[in-house]
């Protein structure tokens, strides 16, 4: 939201009933191994933000890699409202559809029409409104906006007003990436290398973010006991990718716990997100404490037994 | 590949060499070393090109920030380093390549200024070159150094540090610089504030409008937007 003051009309709530606007679900989807795989967007609520978590089944949307494509189809019944005195712009004006995505986080935004039309071109009908957006262009965040603007000025003198946007008929906000918490899975897919392992890259578990960059569980999709991990049921987590995550918990506790001691994960004040700190609250709750690798084991593998059963 | 360094590491990693000297902290992998050694020899092959010195350097701000920019965002989007636009939003990435791969250019260039270095994210100084080279593109260094080499360090500045509440507008930051660069360079025009009039004037009509839904595209926007100021200065 701008907190620019309007010379012109703009499209409020009450026009946006007035000219019938409908529209289907929104589709967001990308494309790996020749099918297109949905994110879940059932639970959008209409008329608040709407906010997807682009994350699906097989958690393998990468948007360095990936493309993310929006769809929806929209109808505007009574369009002949936008036009005239009580309109947006003049009675023989034309007005237009565009889609527009942005983030503020990457420092970017594009904006593509989708059509023009007239007051006398016919109520807009299941409009599909469609792009593709490329990958490694966005992070953290990306909003996508349909948009409707003046094609010609808003009135005859204002000539310099063609271009202007009236408002918004849907926006949804795309999570890249979540504030963290969840446990950092890479995959990989290589019939040569073990069904998983942990890899530590931080320099300082005090200071280094609990995210992959630093720290992460690899699992090799292409090895023969890959199947026993259900992947394919995520985000259900089979036994084995229990034993598998508890196995990656350990290694990584014991390698912060030899930067840290017990004591000091006790009380020292990590920098918060940090694996350090992650790894402190994990095993502040597990039973057993820190006191012996063989009890730390035990206590990791129970919690996060009890942590997935809910 | 491309590390990023948190706001609080930087912090320490700063401090830690303002104590000792403002020395590279590289990891030991396949990345770091041959970036840094490509940088200090592109530093190394400007100051012999344009015999500049490290005083003379501070003269010439612009002259060595234009030709360190072309050179450091060629390299970056190489397939040797592969920076995306993704990468290059992240503040993290250019605080580590400023603190722990180049400090000692960026100390050359800067001193201790550590606003330029890592605090201020639109102003470290390795950020705002990539980003200034990535808005003013036209598909070629050759290309894109002929309309950049008549500016100044103000209108870098007015470039950059105007990305309006949802990010730049890639296209449109290409088109302006394009138009700009096509203004000769001893022009009256220039000398003017011509530029930071323009980019004003931009800010203030993109917060109703969307020049890409204009009919003629951003060419004509930008025609229109420059001639605001070209015909009015041109008569006086």
């Amino acid at each position: 939201m701008n907190n620019t003051i309007s010379f012109f009309k703009t499209l409020d709530e009450d026009m946006l009933l007035d000219i019938g606007y409908q529209e289907t679900p929104l589709s967001l989807s990308f494309t790996r191994d020749g099918m297109e795989r949905f994110f879940d967007t059932s639970n959008l609520g209409e008329g608040h933000i709407k906010e997807v978590l682009l994350q699906e089944d097989s958690y393998s949307f990468d948007f360095s890699k990936d493309c993310l494509k929006y769809s929806k189809y929209i109808t505007i019944q009574n369009h002949q409202r936008l036009f005239g005195m009580n309109g947006l712009v003049s009675e023989d004006g034309e007005v237009g559809l565009a889609v527009k995505y942005y983030s503020k986080e990457s420092q970017q935004q594009y904006t593509k029409p989708v059509r023009k039309f007239t007051s006398d071109s016919g109520p807009i009908v299941d409009q599909l409104v469609e792009i593709e957006i490329p990958p490694s262009f966005f992070r953290k965040n990306l909003t996508i906006e349909v948009l409707l603007f003046a094609v010609s000025p808003i009135v005859k003198e204002l000539p310099g007003s063609r271009g202007t946007i009236f408002g918004s008929l849907d926006s949804v906000r795309c999570v890249i990436e979540g504030e963290g918490g969840s446990f950092p899975i890479l995959y990989h897919d290589d019939p040569g290398k073990p069904l998983w392992w942990v890899e530590c890259n931080w320099e300082d578990a005090a200071i280094d973010p609990f995210h992959e960059d630093y720290v992460s569980l690899n699992i090799n999709r292409k090895h023969p006991d890959a199947k026993d991990l259900k992947l394919n049921k995520m985000p259900e987590v089979s036994p084995m990718m229990k034993q598998v995550i508890s196995s990656a918990l350990f290694t990584i506790s014991l390698k912060v716990l030899h930067e840290y001691n017990s004591e000091q994960l006790k009380i020292e004040d990590f920098d918060e997100g940090s694996i350090a700190s992650a790894i402190s609250y994990f095993t502040e709750n597990v039973e057993g404490s820190v006191s012996s690798p063989e009890l730390l084991s035990k206590g990791i593998l129970k919690s996060v037994t009890e942590r997935f059963e809910g | 590949m491309w590390k990023e360094m948190s706001r609080k590491e930087a912090d320490k990693r700063f401090e830690e060499m303002v104590n000792n000297g403002f020395e590279p902290k590289l990891r030991k992998n396949q990345f770091d070393a041959p970036l840094r050694d490509h940088l200090i020899a592109m530093h190394n092959e400007i100051l012999e090109e344009f015999s500049l010195n490290e005083e003379s350097l501070n003269k010439k701000t612009y002259l060595y920030d234009l030709q360190f920019a072309l050179r450091l965002y060629n390299l970056l989007i190489s397939d040797d380093f592969q920076m995306s636009v993704q990468s290059a939003s992240s503040d993290g990435v250019w605080r580590y390549i400023s603190l722990n791969i180049i400090p000692d250019i960026v100390h050359t260039r800067w001193g201790s200024n550590d606003n330029r270095f890592y605090k201020q994210p639109r102003r470290i100084w390795v950020k705002t070159l990539w980003w200034y080279i990535f808005l003013s593109w036209q598909g070629s260094v050759r290309e894109t150094e002929s309309i950049l080499r008549s500016n100044t360090t103000d209108d870098l500045v007015q470039l950059v540090e105007r990305a309006g509440a949802n990010g730049y507008r890639v296209s449109l930051s290409r088109e302006i610089m394009k138009y700009y660069g096509q203004i000769p360079s001893d022009s009256d025009l220039r000398s003017r504030n011509l530029f930071r009039k323009v980019m004003k004037l931009n800010t203030a009509k993109t917060s109703t409008l969307e020049p890409e839904l204009i009919d003629g595209g951003i060419e004509a926007y930008v025609r229109d937007l420059f001639e605001n100021f070209t015909k009015e200065l041109q008569r006086q």
